[in-house]
């Protein structure tokens, strides 16, 4: 049947890859190369599922039997499509970027092998198979954390990362275990919150916690989250791979698991307060950070923070969006950090800006509230008029976002062009928002999250970034506490290699 | 007390090179401060200053080095040694023979120099404090931080959680002022005023990278210096309780004694012992001591290389007889006949010497910097049309200015590192509404770059921000990996800015009289006085994408910038008629006929393109026109050409494809940049015409004629030269030491703003240039050479010039670089030493005691 043999060309593809760079080490150049079109010939297939998919309105497209079976739904096609489609593009860069490194090969190995544990783990179809793909994954990563094993920098940073990672395996393993015992190996993921609920209360709560726990170290969220910025000695596309495709895997975790998870109170909360307190932790951290990977690492420390937040709330279909988004804006980012000079060079030919009136100001500071308010209220009321409360809380920050953007552009130069573009801009990217948010919610379905937290719950994060915000700008008050934070963030944004002693 | 710190500081801080910023990437020697002294007697440890010895006799092998190279560093390096042989058995071996014999028979154990990653908790904790403070962009500057790195470390290190609660206390006790905290550390750790300068140098070795951007920081900005610097590591030495003295022991000599080695090579020589033979091989070899093997090897790896250049020159005499050692100096007038001149080539500028006879006037001259990449288009274009003559000089023509553009905000230094930037240089607009619709798009992009950047870094936008804006970076990602070209033109294509037509403002930065020594003295130093009816002057730059190192392909004379701006203003400066009325008083008429062009040559490209287009009068158009056709021809076989070293690159592919490198954002090896440099050829073009150099080598166009008081050539050999040196020793030790005085593999790069890279998470600031800028698949690419000088011109002329100079007494008495010269073309070559001129060994020229064996 044709769906079935597209679903194996992708799920195969990237194994092929794999072992095309394990048989091929000799012809490093051309092996890579190859393994970077089969990655996007297993792209194509899953694309072609997609679409025979939504044409017929199928739910879900079964591959496999018993505890290995692989259930591809909506969500399974969409993240085989970004971690096939950005891991294929991230090869095809690296052909060229790794061109004539002796561990060019390595990385075509490693890379397609975590490629092709990621796709089978967000195919998953049963809880056996998902925990081994899990595990096979974060090996994987480690393996091409390793890419330059004789630098002691690298040799940290996959010191680090182990033993999370085990941590949080072993989590997942016990979790698993628990699970397969009361529901037997080829318990569906699906049917994990029947078992949990034939479950004593105290062991379903440990089982959720546990997942949680897994989730967390995976996404580099407190109190696992030292590891993410220990890893910036592997090759740019390491990295760029790592920021797209791995690290958002605590959310693939929550949301398959989301019927041992979303019903407890306590599991949602703990999930919220992590993702909250790593969302505010990373992105004051990311302030004093001077090195653009570094800031690169933190930031998406704080995305993965607001993402596993989003978890929290119950909006899984809203966690989702985020985590593609990210993971094609974060790994852009990471692929063009060496534009900083060439940057910079273009900010010479720039006029002086010019002086700003008191009138311009209001004026620029009023559109910048008014228009991107007006357009995500009219953008939701055309496509999907009634918003959840979490939404709606979400909803806030795409308005903030605009209006940052929006103000900045328009106090530096308010002309009809910068005017005319920037809310053209702003009002086409809300929509387009829109339509994907829209149609991500109808994609997974909505998960009834009965223990989710209060929506404004999000105000703390908020507040708080906002009075970060405030004390880097260098304004004059709040010296000691600034000089406290200051101090305190620099010596948790660089991961130490030395154990520091006193007097 | 804090005077004699400062004092202290300067001194020892003195011979530390400062490292320039990666937007004006200046090539340093990281060893300048030593050109004082001998190359070879420095000792740094984890430094090489050569290759290992397997690398030479691998080269030996491939005949890449010959035993006569061999034999002829061994006798340059020890003079004494020439007439000098021994008896084994029943043969007479020349002691240079030995020498070789034991170089590249018996391979003795050389240590091998490992860089060590060692690195201490107070360079970590320093490394971390200096980057933050100096971060260019901060999103949260350190608070204190107008009070000077120490002031705002010990207010901040009293809250670092990194540091137990006793240091962060002893951190409240320390002095308030930089030089006090040095002298109170000093003391508090029982450091004598005799030891302490060791004890600063050692601190300012632990983090090379960040000391040397900090001593360029001091004398360019001014926020940090040297002292404030120290202050922060020796209190941190202090409050975390380490000690400051260094474990590393000195590198020791373990040379084996020459006795033994003699001992070995007899038996290899002989096939037994000889005891009486084995005295007299061991004193020889007691000259020559394992450590200097190495030296020895380069130094035949270096003839080898000057050897063949020089007979590729043209007028070099083929059968020289010059070798002969004990010849004496022949009187060069006598000489200067007894080898026919070779023509230089049909229709340029006549032969060499002979500077009387009428040559027919070129149809289009083309002035291009000394750079070795000008080698290959100027011999390019001059195979394509014999009516092009080309003329190597300085890229910044000689006009040292600072540019910005029409209303722009900041300038570019576009001028050697040697020089001060004095005159200001903007841009006229020809159409004034134009511009202002310039400046006004300008202006938006400006606006637009500030709404993004916020939206990016302000606390709670990135969230949104990447949710709303993550497909349209997708699309990007994709388009930039798959279609580079393309991603490259619809990018310009969005930020296009009609550039508006404009001339240079250099009438108002420099006199009419200040522009005429300018062009007198260029013209002069580069022997440029017959003039086509089109003269292009071509700056270059070079094109990358998502390159960090962009600016080290730049043009170096231009202060690591594209040389458009000095070429645009060196054509108005020669097209102006009072300055050509003032040039034709002092002897150097310009025809009325000639129009000067300014044009941008791209390396990446190695396209030429006419700047000021809109100023070319309508009698030249057609010369324009037709030289754009032929840059075109040339560019190509040049592209071709250069393809074929190129990684990923095939001849076979058309040069657009090789072109589009630049646009490519996961390009690592846009062009190989200077890469291969190892000559610095002063002369006329006649003596190099016709040859392919490959790329290797400077060019400087000189006649002895126009520059009768040798001004020119002092100017050359003490600038061009000079920022050559720096450019040939910069590429010399990133070749040999990548893990120290090499930025290492550019795909770990993490940069800091445009200050510098760190190479992963955090460390040391990285120097010099990238390994993907000197090898490809673990060979180096880059032969690492010191710079052979070659000169045409009067010897006196050049002696009493290098005696004058003490930066070139350095760096030729030192060995940091090499001379040789000859009076002219067909005369015999001799070799500069710290003794005077003698005769070069024409090292392919067999030696007499050859036979012997």
């Amino acid at each position: 049947m044709m769906w079935t043999t597209l679903a194996l060309a992708a799920l195969i593809a990237p194994w092929v890859a794999a072992g095309a760079g394990l048989v091929g080490r000799h012809r490093q150049a051309e092996v890579a190369r190859a393994a970077a079109a089969v990655t996007g010939l297993g792209f194509a297939a899953a694309a072609g599922l997609g679409i025979a998919t939504v044409v017929s309105g199928a739910d879900a497209v079964s591959v496999g039997a018993g505890a290995f079976m692989l259930t591809l739904d909506g969500l399974a096609i969409v993240m085989t499509l970004l971690v096939l489609g950005l891991s294929g593009v991230i090869q095809s860069f690296a052909t060229r970027y790794l061109r004539g490194d002796s561990r060019q090969g390595w990385f075509v190995i490693t890379a397609n092998l975590l490629t092709a544990s990621t796709v089978l783990m967000v195919g998953a179809g049963t809880v056996v198979l998902f925990t081994v793909a899990w595990v096979a994954a974060g090996i994987s990563l480690v393996l091409l954390l390793n890419t330059y094993p004789h630098d002691r920098q690298a040799k940290e940073g996959v010191r680090r990362t182990v033993w999370r990672f085990v941590v949080g395996d072993l989590s997942l393993l016990a979790a698993a275990a628990m699970l397969i015992l009361a529901g037997g190996m080829d318990l569906r993921l699906a049917e994990v919150g029947t078992v949990l609920a034939g479950m004593p209360d105290l062991l379903a709560a440990a089982v959720g916690v546990l997942l949680v726990a897994a989730a967390l170290a995976r996404s580099s969220q407190i109190p696992f989250h030292g590891w993410l910025p220990a890893t910036l000695a592997a090759p740019t596309p390491v990295s760029a791979l790592m920021h797209a495709g791995v690290v958002n895997a605590g959310a693939i975790l929550l949301i398959r698991f989301s019927s041992a998870i979303a019903d407890s109170t306590l599991t949602m909360a703990v999930v919220f307060v992590a993702g909250a307190t790593t969302l505010v932790y990373a992105s004051a951290v990311r302030l004093i950070k001077p090195d653009v990977k570094g800031r690169l690492v933190f930031s998406t420390m704080a995305q993965m923070g607001f993402m596993i937040m989003a978890c929290g709330l119950g909006a899984f279909a809203a966690a989702v969006f985020h985590l593609v988004a990210h993971g094609l804006y974060k790994s852009a980012l990471f692929l063009s950090a060496g534009t900083g000079v060439r940057q910079q060079a273009a900010r010479r030919v720039w006029p002086d800006r010019p002086h700003r009136g008191v009138a311009s100001a209001v004026a620029a500071v009023g559109l910048a509230v008014i228009v991107p308010l007006g357009a995500v209220a009219s953008a939701r009321a055309v496509f999907a008029p009634d918003v959840s409360a979490a939404s709606a809380a979400l909803l806030a920050f795409v308005v903030l976002a605009g209006a940052v953007t929006l103000g900045s552009t328009l106090l530096v130069r308010l002309s009809i062009a910068t005017v005319a573009v920037s809310f053209l801009a702003i009002i086409s990217l809300t929509l387009v928002y829109t339509v994907f948010v829209v149609a991500f919610e109808d994609l997974l379905g909505s998960v009834a999250a009965v223990g989710a937290v209060s929506p404004w719950w999000v105000l703390a994060p908020a507040a708080l970034l906002i009075i970060t915000q405030w004390l880097a700008s260098d304004r004059i008050g709040a010296s000691a506490v600034r000089d406290v934070l200051y101090a305190r963030g620099l010596s948790a944004a660089t991961p130490a290699l030395h154990p520091v002693k006193g007097i | 007390m804090s005077l004699k710190i400062r004092a202290d500081v300067a001194r020892v801080a003195r011979d530390i090179v400062p490292q320039w910023p990666l937007h004006s990437f200046i090539a340093v020697n990281p060893l300048g401060g030593r050109e004082g002294i001998d190359f070879e007697s420095i000792r740094d440890s984890g430094i090489a200053l050569t290759r290992s010895t397997p690398h030479y006799l691998a080269d030996v092998q491939s005949g890449r080095i010959t035993r006569e190279n061999l034999s002829a560093a061994v006798i340059e390096r020890i003079p004494e040694l020439r007439a000098h042989s021994v008896r084994i058995g029943s043969r007479t071996i020349s002691a240079a023979k030995l020498i070789v014999a034991e170089l590249t028979e018996l391979a003795p154990a050389a240590e091998t120099v490992r860089a060590s990653q060692r690195s201490d908790v107070v360079d970590e904790m320093t490394a971390k404090w200096v980057a933050s403070f100096l971060d260019p962009h901060p999103l949260w500057p350190m608070p204190h931080r107008r009070d000077g790195f120490y002031a705002a470390w010990r207010a901040l290190a009293r809250h670092d959680p990194a540091v137990s609660r006793s240091a962060r206390r002893a951190a409240r006790t320390l002095p308030a002022r930089a030089d006090d905290a040095i002298g109170h550390a000093l003391s508090e750790l029982k450091i004598g005023t005799a030891d302490a300068d060791a004890v600063l140098r050692r601190q300012l070795a632990g983090l090379p990278g960040w000391t040397a951007h900090i001593k360029w920081r001091a004398e360019h900005v001014g926020d940090i210096d040297v002292v404030e610097y120290l202050a922060v590591r020796l209190s941190l030495h202090l409050v975390l309780g380490q000690p400051v003295e260094d474990a590393t022991p000195s590198p020791s000599d373990g040379d084996e004694s020459p006795w033994t080695r003699a001992i070995r090579l007899v038996e290899h020589l002989h096939g037994g012992a000889d005891r009486g033979a084995t005295a007299s091989v061991a004193r020889v070899l007691a000259m020559h001591p394992v450590r200097d093997h190495p030296f020895t090897f380069q130094r035949a790896y270096e003839l080898q290389y000057a050897g063949e250049l020089l007979r590729t020159i043209n007028g070099t005499a083929d059968d020289a007889d010059t070798a002969d050692p004990v010849a004496p100096r022949p009187d060069i007038a006598d000489t200067a006949g007894t080898v026919a001149p070779r023509p230089g080539s049909a229709g340029t500028a006549g032969t060499a010497g002979t500077a009387d006879t009428v040559a027919p006037r070129p149809d289009t001259q083309l002035v291009a910097c000394i750079d070795p990449r000008s080698e290959g288009i100027r011999r390019h274009l001059e195979q394509l049309h014999a009516g092009i003559e080309t003329f190597g000089f300085a890229g910044f023509f000689g006009i040292p200015i600072r540019f910005a553009s029409y209303n722009s905000s900041s300038a570019i230094d576009s001028l050697p590192a040697l020089l001060a930037p004095h005159h200001r240089v903007t841009e006229r607009p020809r159409d004034p509404a134009s511009a202002q619709q310039r400046t006004a798009r300008l202006g938006a992009h400006q606006a637009f770059a500030a709404g993004i950047h916020a939206g990016e870094s302000t606390t709670a936008a990135p969230f949104a921000f990447a949710e709303t804006t993550g497909v349209l970076f997708g699309a990007m990602t994709v388009l930039r990996t798959l279609a580079p070209t393309i991603a490259a033109r619809c990018a310009a294509a969005l930020t296009s800015t009609a550039r508006s037509e404009s001339s240079v403002t250099v009438a108002d930065a420099f006199t009419l009289d200040e522009r005429a020594g300018l062009a007198e003295a260029a013209l002069r130093m580069m022997g440029l006085s017959q003039f086509a009816p089109l003269v292009i002057f071509a700056g270059h730059g070079s094109t990358s994408t998502n390159n960090l190192y962009e600016s080290s392909l730049d043009c170096g004379a231009c202060g690591g910038n594209p040389g458009t701006a000095n070429a645009r203003s060196a054509a108005a400066i020669f097209n102006d008629p009072d300055v050509r009325r003032l040039l034709h008083e002092r002897g150097l008429p310009i025809p009325s006929d000639t129009f000067f062009l300014a044009a941008a040559h791209d390396t990446v490209t190695d396209r030429i393109r006419p700047l000021d287009a809109h100023l070319v009068p309508p009698t030249h158009l057609d010369r324009v026109e037709r030289f754009a056709r032929l840059q075109h021809t040339a560019s190509d076989a040049l592209v071709r050409e250069r393809a074929h070293d190129l990684p990923g690159a095939s001849p076979r592919r058309t040069p657009d494809r090789t072109r589009a490198r630049g646009d490519d954002w996961a390009e690592v090896y846009p062009e190989w940049g200077l890469a291969g440099n190892a000559a610095f050829i002063i002369g006329p073009r006649e003596i190099t015409y016709g040859q392919d150099l490959k790329r290797r080598v400077f060019l400087h166009s000189y006649r002895p004629e126009t520059d009768p008081n040798g001004a020119g050539l002092e100017t050359i050999l003490t600038a061009p030269v000079v920022v050559a040196q720096w450019i040939n020793h910069q590429y010399y030790f990133s070749a040999l030491n990548p893990d120290t005085l090499g930025a290492g593999t550019k795909t770990v790069h993490n940069a800091i703003g445009t200050l510098g890279v760190l190479s992963g998470q955090a460390g040391d600031l990285r120097r010099g240039l990238p390994w993907q800028s000197v090898a490809f698949a673990g060979r180096l690419v880059h032969e690492p050479m010191r710079l052979a000088v070659i000169v045409e011109a009067p010897l006196d002329r050049i002696s009493a010039i290098v005696s004058r100079n003490a930066v070139l007494r350095s760096l030729f008495d030192n060995n940091w670089i090499s001379l040789t010269a000859r009076e002219n073309s067909g005369s015999a070559w001799y070799s500069y030493g710290r003794y005077g001129w003698s005769p070069t060994r024409q090292s392919n020229i067999p030696h007499h005691e050859g036979a012997a064996q």
